[in-house]
């Protein structure tokens, strides 16, 4: 993504556009493996509601923190998506490409979220 | 469009850095991962696991997200709000394990 922002401002639509599908792609198998982590807890009898493993606080904090933070991957795929596509169309010649910088932020947020989720759900 | 605007809309780094960076995110991740494989327990773990992670926090804003090469008063705008806001929750923290503490003292039994 920060790659894409840097070609972005050389102008290299095909590479910023190809590095942005990049990062959807890795941005959708992310969910997919979480997708995949939540049916597994599911299927152990975890609940928003419950936990039998240990306390129940952390079922309803870990479905809704891990929850909120896969829909925003979400949206951002989505977003990297559309973005990308105007990129390829060469919709921002003559605009400039600040929205490729826009995107980028918005997801190197959701990343940075990503970071803190990670030590204190997994490693704590 | 002032000096300062074209120089903070419009920058250029070299890609090697990027690469660095994302390199450099692998490795604090993997020695994070270290972290529960070698079932470190205790304050050793929780130290090495926040050092970690804002190590991580901190490549991920100053390089991706730019904020190394912004102006410092938007450091500032930037980072001192969520420190004082922590500071805060800090103080609310000792002063419930306070009240805790004295209830476990004078109201228990």
């Amino acid at each position: 993504m920060a790659l894409a922002v840097n070609y972005a401002y050389q102008g290299d639509r095909k590479k910023t556009f190809l590095l942005m599908i990049a990062t959807a792609l890795l941005g959708a198998s992310f969910v997919g493996m979480q997708a995949f982590e939540w049916s597994k807890l599911i299927h152990e009898g975890v609940r928003p509601w419950g936990n039998p493993m240990g306390a129940t606080q952390f079922g309803s904090a870990f479905f809704m923190i891990t929850g909120f933070h896969g829909i925003h991957v979400s949206a951002g795929v989505i977003y990297l998506s559309i973005i990308a596509n105007r990129v390829r169309k060469g919709h921002y010649e003559g605009k400039g490409y600040h929205i490729v910088e826009i995107t980028g932020l918005y997801w190197h947020f959701v990343d940075l979220v990503w970071v803190f989720i990670f030590a204190f759900f997994y490693l704590w | 469009m002032d000096q300062t605007a074209k120089q903070t809309t419009n920058q250029q780094h070299p890609i090697g850095i990027y690469l660095k960076v994302w390199a450099l995110l692998f490795v604090l991740s993997t020695l994070s991962y270290m972290v529960d494989y070698f079932q470190f327990q205790g304050y050793l773990r929780w130290t090495l696991v926040l050092i970690f992670m804002f190590l991580k926090a901190g490549f991920i804003i100053s390089i991706f997200m730019h904020l190394g090469w912004e102006r410092y008063a938007l450091k500032c705008t930037l980072l001192l709000p969520p420190l004082a806001i922590g500071v805060l929750i800090w103080l609310m923290a000792m002063e419930a394990d306070y009240t805790f503490s004295s209830r476990q003292l004078f109201l228990g039994q």
